[in-house]
């Protein structure tokens, strides 16, 4: 039996709809069912519906936008295109361009949840980490790999006062 | 390496707990990352095998569960990684993804931790039926567990913080997986899921983000995760979930007291498929089973019961079909394996699990 939408692909699936106390053969392929039957027509993508956001919350933002984060090098520009973060100091650098995007993907700008019962790293700490981490990477791509070494063990030497 | 669960699937899928007639399961996910390193996304190569390798022993040092194993996943097959998936142990992405990331998971499936994935944690627990208070409550012991060994990246305006924006606060998800036949042969649903967007849930298919209502389940969660307190957010979904589950429910008793000749021969059809085809496709196989699912709770299928129905679910997935089988099949040698399994199974003595 061919697929009674396209009348091209087997039909592979078969089912009564009732609609009041009318009832209808269906039978579709699985490539219109995919796309025709199954019920919920539009899944709410957040990705999708993030990068349209991102796009009309950010681009006013023109110069600003070409901001890189100290810490990890992103810049605003770059977000905007991925939709995702290079390092948790972006939600401080970019707070003011972000602050709106929040406002309508979010109940708010202000976590009211549950927080950490240790104390985490000093932020100095934490973003020097990072800052190190990504000399390091430089290192290793230039073949530096004296240079390498050392930030490996300034690495080490901070990360081992993890604070527990 | 590789995995093999045989023919065992995992506590969530048991068919077991609260309101099981309508309800599969009771997700939490929270998303961590580890204070003084960069997102994945921006990671080095160095710093992504660093993460995987000091999670690795985080995780497991934190003793999440009695019972706890970790899959690297860079070193397994496509097939298991898939498998994994179809369990809900791991996202699709993360399955699919490259480099170095894993998960540990518990014996029983019910708590899995995923290293590596968009967020440098991702860790869930899942329990069969509707069940969210305890699920939660296991949630936060894993997370106070896993927090004692690695600082998380914390900050005291915007909360956990996460490599997308849509994460942040609170990093919760949690999802309530619902079997909805009546609403959906009804054309109700799309009223339901309507009204769940303009209180800020989100409607999702079988498999997440993108894959539409399989065999009519689905998955509703919260989709903002900042501003509002885990407690509140999973009060939400306990307000709104006892409602499409009485809703599905007056549907299907309306369905049995006016059309029964129509909903048994839809039922019947779907076994005597089961039981005669010999090439059923994975979403005709999950349409069928649902089918079945439906007949079994509204009393006209006597002859088998949930829990096998479940295990049919899971075991004729692509990757556990080919696990079964033991050899990697393409799409058409896997729908003809598909119907041998479906039908043997459902023939065997008494059928049940
Ligand atoms: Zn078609
Ligand atoms: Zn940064």
């Amino acid at each position: 039996m061919k697929c009674e939408n396209c009348n091209n692909q087997e039909a592979t699936v078969h089912y009564t709809e009732i609609e009041g106390a009318e009832k209808h053969e269906i039978h579709l392929c699985e490539e219109c069912y995919r796309q025709k039957a199954a019920p919920v027509q539009q899944v709410a993508d957040l990705g999708e519906m993030l990068k349209t956001l991102l796009h009309g919350a950010i681009k006013e933002q023109g110069a600003a936008s070409k901001a890189l984060c100290p810490t990890c090098g992103i810049s605003l520009a770059e977000f905007r295109g991925t939709g995702r973060f290079g390092c948790p100091n972006d939600y401080k650098v970019f707070q003011d361009a972000i602050t709106p995007l929040l406002e309508k993907i979010q109940h708010g700008v202000r976590h009211v949840g549950t927080v950490p019962s240790r104390a985490g790293l000093e932020l100095e700490k934490e973003n020097e980490l990072i800052r190190l981490r990504r000399e390091l990477e430089r290192a290793v791509q230039r073949e530096e790999y004296e240079e390498a070494a050392k930030i490996r063990d300034r690495i080490r030497e901070l990360a081992e006062h993890d604070g527990d | 390496m590789a995995i093999d669960f045989g023919e065992r699937i995992g506590q969530w899928m048991s068919g077991a707990g609260r309101d099981s007639d309508v309800v599969i399961s009771s997700r939490v996910r929270l998303a961590r990352n580890i204070a003084g390193h960069r997102f994945m996304s921006r990671a080095s190569l160095e710093e992504r095998r660093e993460l995987a390798a000091k999670l690795h022993q985080a995780v497991l040092a934190a003793h999440v569960a009695p019972s706890v194993r970790y899959a690297d996943l860079e070193a397994l097959p496509e097939v298991d990684r898939a498998m994994l998936a179809e369990r809900h142990l791991i996202s699709r992405e993360h399955a699919e993804a490259e480099g170095p990331r894993g998960v540990a998971f518990s014996e029983e499936e019910t708590v899995s931790v995923m290293v590596n994935e968009e967020d440098h944690l991702r860790m869930q627990v899942l329990h069969g039926g509707l069940d969210l208070e305890n699920t939660w409550s296991e949630m936060q012991g894993v997370d106070r567990a896993i927090e004692r060994e690695v600082p998380y990246a914390f900050d005291s305006q915007f909360g956990y913080l996460t490599a997308c924006p849509t994460n942040v606060g609170t990093g919760l998800r949690v999802s309530v997986m619902l079997h909805l036949p009546a609403l959906a042969m009804t054309r109700e649903l799309q009223r339901v899921f309507n009204a769940a967007a303009k209180i800020d849930f989100i409607v999702r298919g079988l498999y997440g983000e993108g894959t539409q209502g399989h065999g009519d389940f689905f998955q509703i969660s919260n989709q903002k995760s900042l501003g509002r307190s885990e407690r509140e957010i999973i009060g939400s979904l306990e307000v709104v979930i006892p409602q499409i589950i009485r809703y599905e429910r007056r549907v299907r008793d309306g369905l049995i007291g006016e059309h029964r000749r129509q909903v048994e021969d839809r039922v019947w059809r779907a076994q005597g498929i089961l039981l005669s085809a010999r090439v059923i496709s994975s979403e005709e196989a999950l349409h069928l089973l649902s089918q079945l699912r439906l007949g079994i709770n509204i009393g006209i299928i006597k002859e088998y019961d949930i829990p096998l129905v479940h295990r049919l679910f899971m075991l004729s997935r692509p990757a556990h079909l080919q696990k079964l089988e033991g050899a990697e099949l393409d799409a058409l040698a896997r729908d003809a394996a598909r119907a041998d399994f479906l039908r043997r199974s459902l023939t065997a003595p008494r059928g049940k699990a």
